[in-house]
């Protein structure tokens, strides 16, 4: 509801009115809404109020009759009101009361003309006339066509500074055409929190709803938010004398909303797991030349995929061979990659070289000879000796000489020439052995990494509102999807006032009554006889010194 | 409701995009119109599951997709869904408010949770649901959403 200045509101409700309004155009061209709104525009505007006829208000639309005569004043293409009638031109209508200054009147419509009024001449009449028909500003193609993009704004920030950066920044609006606190209570709950590619109205709706309001343009062409939530005290409770003309309960035909789905983003990222599996392998050469190995073991060739609860598992390792040469360990680095460490034991470089120059060291003892074995030799000193045998011719014994050399033995030491193990072959075997185990326990290793891989995502919740005991063919739904909404309450808080909303809706209702011009839409006006009615749409015709019956479209208030 | 209305719904329906998680291996699925192909059946949510959804080939993130991993899917014609991406988003629990409309002024007469969340295990449920010492330390659950009930372990 507006406020009433005093000297306005007392004469409306003292009972004696005397109802006036006037109607102002600017030429878009010399000033625009901000410099309007805020009283300090260039230009003077011009009164068309004393050539208005057949003046039909509501809150998005304004249509009158121009009364012209033969100076073509108002012809769009020669009159010299022309340019205050032209596309854009900016309209405003106040009302007030006679009595008052008209610094204490109200503005009720702010809008512009979108195209081009109609003028006619009728020679048999002789009737010149212009047909103008102003919209609010929320029904131009600039708040409900366009398509804009705003910054993005961190967790905690408060949805009034988004609503009105885009005011500001993005649409170009001044401070003077906002109506709507510059914070509203409600705060981002998800990082990143961004509008790209929405209409302008489209992301007012969208910031408001989470407050449960809803925006609109008022009479003065500001920008502000009306409450949906149909349960509280109403904002108009007409007094006792004021005349109600009509009530009229609205034949309505449709099937009413029973079932409010809301859809929103849960604020807190969560883990979506997948099975657990063989998330990477891993292969290395190893042995006495290296002291440590470090293996990174990524889960994706990208890097990007995320896994938790990892192990190590190994298919061969490092001491599967002759001699165990190390450790293995594995260490779970962050989510994306582990490690694989692989420790040659100290002593195995340290063993290898020492058998080497043992071996080499081994290779340069010399052989001890302990035999004590004789070499005897028989030598003869002089010639050898004679034989001289004589055989008798008739037989008998042979006689003879036989003459043997002296001889002698020469004795000497000499090396023994049996089976001999040498010392140093023995330690360079023993070396060898030992190099040739140790170079036998180098090998390649293979390992395998078993996890569990996630990924962060945000999880959609859901929110259902429904009237009890309702069959499934029964169900008439409104799915609502609001990003901005990031906990349950705020959620279950839209979607119960949205179903009661809808649920109230389907009781529409229409009152004429005298006019009061401080009703709003989105206002709940509580008649005399204590029925309230949430009002969304106004109408009225306004005449000269006639006090407008203002018919009010809304619905029924349920109450218990 | 308008017939305008309906149309706009149905478009809107026609599309959206539907989101799900993978509910199965991936496997070699017969089509007529596209031969021999990759799918996956998706839970939809909702105790819905698509049978042998034809995983589409122009998107190299889907080779990450696996069992329990939010997919996204796309209309291809004839009423049909192809699982066109991965997605960011997962479908989570859906809560419930039944209200009274006629007795009262919105008064919520029962609420009920349906689907089910994810969450490590307690020190509690490890020695109770797996047998204290079966159950490794960070094991995760899937639980019903509407009685706190482990369904499985996933990890």
């Amino acid at each position: 509801m507006r406020d009433l200045p005093f000297e306005l509101a007392s004469r409306i409700f003292s009972g004696r009115r005397l109802p006036a309004f006037k109607i102002y155009a600017w030429d878009p061209e010399e000033d625009n809404y901000a410099s309007i709104i805020s009283g300090e525009y260039n230009q003077s505007p011009a009164d068309l109020t004393p050539y208005c006829s057949d003046i039909q208000w509501t809150p998005g639309r304004l249509t009158f009759t121009l009364k012209d005569d033969e100076t073509m004043l108002f012809n769009p293409d020669t009159g010299t009101a022309a340019p205050f009638l032209v596309s854009g031109a900016i309209i405003r209508l106040k009302e007030g009361d006679d009595r008052v200054g008209e610094g204490a009147w109200l503005w009720t419509f702010t809008g512009n003309i979108n195209g081009q009024i109609g003028w006619s001449r009728s020679r048999r009449g002789r009737k010149y006339e212009a047909k103008v028909t102003v919209f609010s500003r929320e029904n131009s193609q600039g708040f409900k066509r366009r398509k804009v993009t705003s910054p993005s704004y961190t967790v905690g920030t408060d949805l009034g500074i988004m609503l009105r950066d885009i005011c500001l920044a993005t649409l170009g609006m001044s401070e003077a055409e906002l109506r709507v606190p510059p914070t509203l209570g409600y705060y981002f709950h998800h990082n990143t929190n961004q509008i790209v590619e929405m209409t302008p109205w489209e992301s007012f709706e969208s910031i408001l709803q989470v407050g449960l309001q809803a925006p609109y343009f008022d009479g003065e062409g500001k920008l502000a938010g009306y409450r949906r939530d149909a349960n509280r005290p109403p904002e108009v409770v007409l007094p006792d004398g004021h005349r109600i003309y009509d009530i009229e309960v609205v034949q309505r035909t449709g099937d009413a909303t029973n079932k409010v789905i809301v859809t929103y983003l849960d604020s807190q990222l969560t883990e979506v797991d997948g099975e657990y599996q063989k998330l990477g392998t891993a292969q290395i050469t190893t042995g006495f030349f290296t002291s440590e190995e470090k293996l990174d073991c990524w889960w994706s060739e990208d890097r990007r995929q995320r896994a938790r609860n990892t192990r190590l598992k190994v298919i061969k390792g490092v001491n599967d061979n002759l001699l165990p040469v190390g450790t293995e360990k594995y260490q779970e680095i962050d989510e994306f990659h582990g490690r694989i460490t692989i420790t040659i034991s100290s002593w195995v470089p340290i063993l290898a070289t020492v058998m080497v120059l043992e071996y080499l060291a081994a290779a340069a003892i010399p052989d001890k000879t302990t035999s004590q074995s004789m070499n005897t030799t028989p030598t003869i000193l002089t010639a050898p000796g004679e034989i001289m045998l004589t055989a008798p011719p008739m037989g008998g014994p042979v006689t003879g000489v036989i003459t043997i050399a002296p001889a002698k033995v020469n004795s000497s030491e000499v090396p023994g020439t049996g089976l001999t193990i040498p010392w140093g072959r023995v330690l360079q075997a023993q070396a060898s052995i030992a190099i040739m185990l140790i170079m036998m326990s180098l090998g390649s290793a293979q390992y395998e990494v078993w996890g569990t891989p996630y990924d962060l995502c945000y999880l959609e919740k859901t929110v259902v509102a429904q009237e009890e005991g309702l069959e499934y063919w029964q169900e008439v739904e409104l799915e609502i999807k609001n990003d901005f909404i990031g906990t349950a309450a705020q959620a279950e808080a839209l979607g119960l006032n949205e179903l009661l909303y809808q649920r109230g809706a389907a009781c529409p209702r229409k009152v004429a009554m005298e006019d009061h011009p401080g009703i709003e839409i989105g206002d709940i006006v509580q008649l005399p006889d204590g029925r309230r009615v949430f009002v969304q749409d106004m109408a009225k015709t306004l005449k000269r010194g006639e006090i407008p019956i203002l018919e009010l479209t809304g619905f029924k208030v349920l109450t218990v | 409701m308008s017939l305008f209305k309906i149309i706009d719904w149905g478009v809107k329906r026609e599309q959206g995009a539907v989101r799900g998680t993978v509910a199965s291996g991936f496997h070699r699925y017969y089509d007529d119109a596209t031969g021999w192909t990759w799918a996956v059946d998706v839970d939809i949510g909702g105790g819905k599951t698509l049978k042998s959804v034809p995983v589409a080939l122009n998107n190299r993130d889907i080779i990450y997709a696996q069992q329990g991993f939010p997919v996204v899917l796309s209309k291809v014609g004839n009423n049909r869904h192809a699982v066109s991406g991965i997605s960011k988003v997962v479908v989570g629990t859906t809560t419930y408010l039944y209200v009274n409309l006629k007795d009262s002024l919105g008064e919520i007469i029962r609420r009920e949770t349906r689907g089910y969340y994810v969450r490590s295990l307690t020190y509690g449920e490890l020695a109770n649901l797996g047998g204290y010492g079966n159950v490794p330390y960070g094991a995760r659950g899937r639980f019903n959403a509407a009685d706190d009930s482990l369904i499985e372990f996933v990890a």
